[in-house]
């Protein structure tokens, strides 16, 4: 046995596997060989300091640790958990984000009236088509129908003046208007004033007319009506800006001088403040004769016409609710009142 | 000259298993305190194998903890044939062996360490790093002998390392060595003297 085959079997040695001639072998070759006997107390000592490395311990509280683990849920419970189930930290956050949209809904709202007026009028949306508008010459015009939509969000305050303004009180106002505008711009173009002895008065009383008192939405002009009038109706829009007379009255005088009581009302109007829209009569009136005046009464001195007219003759009317307004626009009609029987009234 | 026989509290544990099929059975059904009864007999055994084969407390308290958590979930799979402490340890190895084989894909510096040491050549600066002062691993190192045999027992290859540790250090015997690794019994035997003729000649003044 040389010392390779010695050296091969360290371990068989060491750990008691060989036995009987190869164990004989071995061990007298280590005895006589000095390396060989040298290799192998170092081998021994290896292996007997790998012994004595022995055992070592975890940390107090392994055991319980390790049960503890096994015993905690799955990790897709506790991660559900962490998600959902802290409900203290999550309702908050969601309040917070319903409060916040709110607030959200609330400011545009308020910033954008558009929004708002879209929501009040939704009879605005009408059918794409083009609108006929009549033109003065009789000439149908075709338009986009959203023009008119613009127009009326622009408008919107005039609204409810032009709602009762019909027939000649229109035309006159509109030429007032236009008269007003013109010496206030100072430009000398003329546009053709509208016929100012209107062919029947649009505002006689309902009595009179034997027709029922006409509420303000039958005022209200129809839809095609208010399109066909549109061109026109901007003047007065104008004048109603500059005049502000929001409130509207229809009053109906019967009075047995017409010509008398419209000089009344004419000097009274300039004491108090107003003025009257229609000018004066190409020729005296005479006491029999209708006429319609247009008015502008300061509200504080609408008390005082009311006496005046009952002063001059029985006053029949209504006034309409509009909001406050500094001045009030009457449509006064003086109608003859004929001499009754006496005991009549 | 005769065999010797390495009596440690781990073997006894290994051959105990007819106590262990009770707690297992009751572990299986998920008591928790049955597990833990296990836990507590086999903690020392593992915690050995993976001290000694990754070279640092925490990271093999880690790894304990890990094998047996895997070993509890693996109850159901267990077969009651084998003994449980061969399943437990097979489990504890093949952990060892795979946290080792993450570790060379990315290396550390003790590993760094290591292998500049192998080469006979530690530099300063690493020696500084691998061996600062001592902490609690090395507190348990008393002796400046087991000190050396560990540093030197981890620059082994993780082959030659799994062999001696179960061997020297857990007092396997060859047989349950095979059946852990999946080794032939010869195999074994020289993989084995291989590994301690290179500790001898590392440890060799």
């Amino acid at each position: 046995m040389n010392c390779h085959d010695a050296t091969a079997r360290f371990s068989d040695l060491r750990d008691g596997h060989l036995s009987g001639d190869e164990l004989a072998e071995v061990e007298r070759h280590v005895t006589n060989c000095p390396v060989c006997r040298t290799e192998w107390v170092y081998f021994r000592e290896a292996v007997e300091a790998l012994h004595g490395l022995g055992s070592v311990e975890p940390s107090p509280g392994f055991a319980a640790r390790v049960r503890a683990k096994i015993e905690a849920p799955p990790w897709h419970r506790r991660l559900a958990r962490r998600l959902f189930i802290p409900w203290e930290i999550k309702l908050p956050l969601e309040a917070a984000a319903l409060v916040l949209v709110a607030i959200g809904i609330t400011v545009i709202y308020q910033r954008s009236p558009e929004m708002g007026q879209g929501v009040e009028r939704p009879q605005v949306s009408r059918p794409p088509a083009q609108i006929e508008t009549r033109q003065r010459d009789g000439t149908k015009l075709k338009r986009p129908a959203f023009r008119e939509e613009e127009r009326g969000a622009r408008q919107p305050q005039v609204t409810p003046l032009t709602k009762g303004v019909t027939g000649p009180l229109r035309d006159d106002a509109l030429g007032q208007a236009r008269t007003d505008q013109d010496q206030r711009s100072g430009s000398t173009v003329s546009e053709p004033t509208p016929p100012k002895e209107s062919p029947a008065p649009a505002l006689t009383s309902p009595r009179e007319a034997g027709q029922p008192t006409p509420p303000a939405a039958a005022l209200e002009a129809k839809p095609t009506e208010r399109l066909e009038s549109a061109d026109s109706a901007r003047p007065l829009s104008a004048l109603a800006r500059s005049a502000a007379p929001a409130p509207f009255r229809i009053i109906t005088l019967r009075t047995r001088d017409v010509a008398s009581a419209e000089d009344r009302i004419r000097a009274w109007i300039g004491l108090v403040g107003g003025r009257l829209l229609d000018p004066p009569a190409a020729s005296a009136p005479t006491p029999s004769e209708q006429r319609t005046l247009s008015l502008i009464v300061p509200v504080r001195a609408v008390p005082r016409l009311d006496a005046l007219l009952v002063e001059l003759g029985q006053l029949l009317g209504r006034e309409f609710d509009v909001p406050p307004s500094d001045e009030v626009l009457i449509s006064l009609t003086l109608s003859p009142k004929m001499a009754a029987p006496s005991g009549s009234e | 000259m005769k065999e010797e026989t390495l009596i440690t509290a781990q073997t006894r544990a290994v051959g105990q298993h007819d106590d262990d099929l009770a707690a297992i059975e009751r572990a299986s059904a998920g008591d928790g305190a049955a597990f833990e009864a296990l836990v507590r007999k086999y903690q020392g055994w593992v915690f050995t194998l993976a001290y000694r084969m990754l070279g640092d407390r925490a990271d093999a308290e880690e790894s304990a903890q890990e094998i047996f958590l895997k070993a509890y979930r693996a109850l159901p799979r267990f077969e009651r044939k084998s003994k449980f402490s061969t399943w437990l340890y097979s489990i504890a190895t093949n952990h060892c062996l795979n946290q080792l084989e993450s570790r060379r894909r990315r290396p550390r510096f003790q590993e760094i360490g290591g292998s500049e040491r192998a080469q006979g050549n530690p530099s300063p600066l690493v020696e500084a790093i691998v061996d600062p002062t001592p902490g609690p691993e090395q507190a348990l190192e008393q002796d400046d002998m087991r000190r050396l045999v560990q540093r030197h027992l981890f620059d082994l290859t993780p082959e030659h390392r799994t062999v001696l540790v179960l061997r020297d250090i857990q007092g396997l015997a060859y047989g349950e060595i095979g059946e852990l690794l999946g080794l032939a019994p010869g195999t074994v035997r020289s993989r084995l003297h291989r590994a301690r003729m290179e500790l001898k000649d590392r440890l060799k003044p």
